[in-house]
């Protein structure tokens, strides 16, 4: 095969790899970490996922 | 106008709003007027000093002791709908729609708004890079492979950033990789314009937007901001080149 040719397959397989891996790397990272919701009630309580905790 | 009561609290909003326009690639003009308009609806007198890399807001009321307030740019990229979003803000700050409180919760809405997705951003791109191939009369098989390789130069170069390897280094192997996915015209002997796809294969990486504010920062005598800008600009247009040279040697040396 031509090396120019074999480059140039190299190249674009490379770059999906890439992308591939950066973007299912990002989502399953995401997937791990639990999403907490941290919300002030109007009196001044702070609650995580809906419970009340002591922000002190 | 009925002013404020904290002026250091409208002075602090002041300079994260101006930290935040410039961030997202503002002028320092448009900065400037933005903040001078917002300043005179709280009725406070200020001083806004734009460096490089963050503001100096100085901040007084009634001739009483002044407070000079600083803070620093950060780096997201360059996003016109926050600019849009802050600039109407600051109009509804100037007509009294807006209290500190409610244009402060707005620019945290503001900056909390996420950008467009990777893929609409990255596929836009290789649009407007494929028309710019047409523009210097390449033809269909030249566009195709210009839309390809700014795609995935543009995916490579988020990909690298997201990973948080330095952006001239990403600048640089996303053009080696676009001039060599460009090449493919040449490779296969496809269509009669293949020098036009490697020519238009990088330019979009070129810094406009910089360029651009560069020169209005100067016309406006902001030389610091504008010198600094610009040798950004000149920084990422080199290395693009250098990705290009890369990619056109590895081909022709090989």
């Amino acid at each position: 095969m031509d090396y120019q040719v074999l480059i140039f397959l190299l190249t674009i397989v490379s770059v999906v790899l890439v992308a591939v891996g950066s973007t299912t790397y990002r989502k399953l990272k995401a997937l791990n970490h639990k999403h907490h919701i941290f919300r002030y009630e109007d009196d001044g309580v702070c609650c995580v996922d809906g419970d009340e905790i002591d922000d002190e | 106008m009925a002013g404020v009561d904290n002026a250091e609290r409208a002075g602090r909003f002041l300079a994260l709003y101006s930290s935040g326009l410039l961030s997202s690639g503002a002028t320092t003009l448009r900065t400037e007027r933005n903040m001078l308009r917002m300043a005179d609806s709280f009725g406070i007198d200020v001083q806004l000093t734009i460096l490089p890399m963050h503001c100096e807001v100085s901040v007084r009321k009634d001739k009483g002791n002044g407070r000079l307030l600083f803070s620093e740019q950060y780096s997201r990229g360059i996003n016109f709908n926050a600019i849009t979003a802050m600039s109407r803000m600051s109009w509804k700050v100037a007509d009294g729609r807006l209290t500190v409180e409610q244009a402060e919760r707005l620019l945290s809405f503001v900056k909390a708004q996420s950008r467009y997705p990777d893929w609409i951003v990255a596929f836009a791109a290789g649009v407007a890079n494929a028309s710019f191939c047409r523009l210097f009369c390449g033809d269909l098989w030249a566009m195709a492979f210009v839309f390809l390789c700014t795609v995935m130069g543009f995916w490579l170069k988020r990909c690298l950033i997201h990973r948080s390897v330095d952006v001239r280094i990403a600048v640089i192997l996303a053009g080696m990789v676009s001039a060599i996915t460009a090449s493919g015209c040449y490779i296969f002997s496809l269509g009669a314009t293949p020098d036009v796809a490697v020519a238009a294969s990088v330019l979009y990486l070129v810094p406009g937007i910089p360029f651009i504010n560069a020169f209005s920062n100067f016309m406006h005598g902001h030389y610091v901001c504008a010198a600094a800008i610009f040798m950004h600009a000149i920084e990422t247009t080199a290395c693009l080149g250098i990705g290009l040279f890369c990619g056109v040697m590895i081909l022709n040396n090989l």
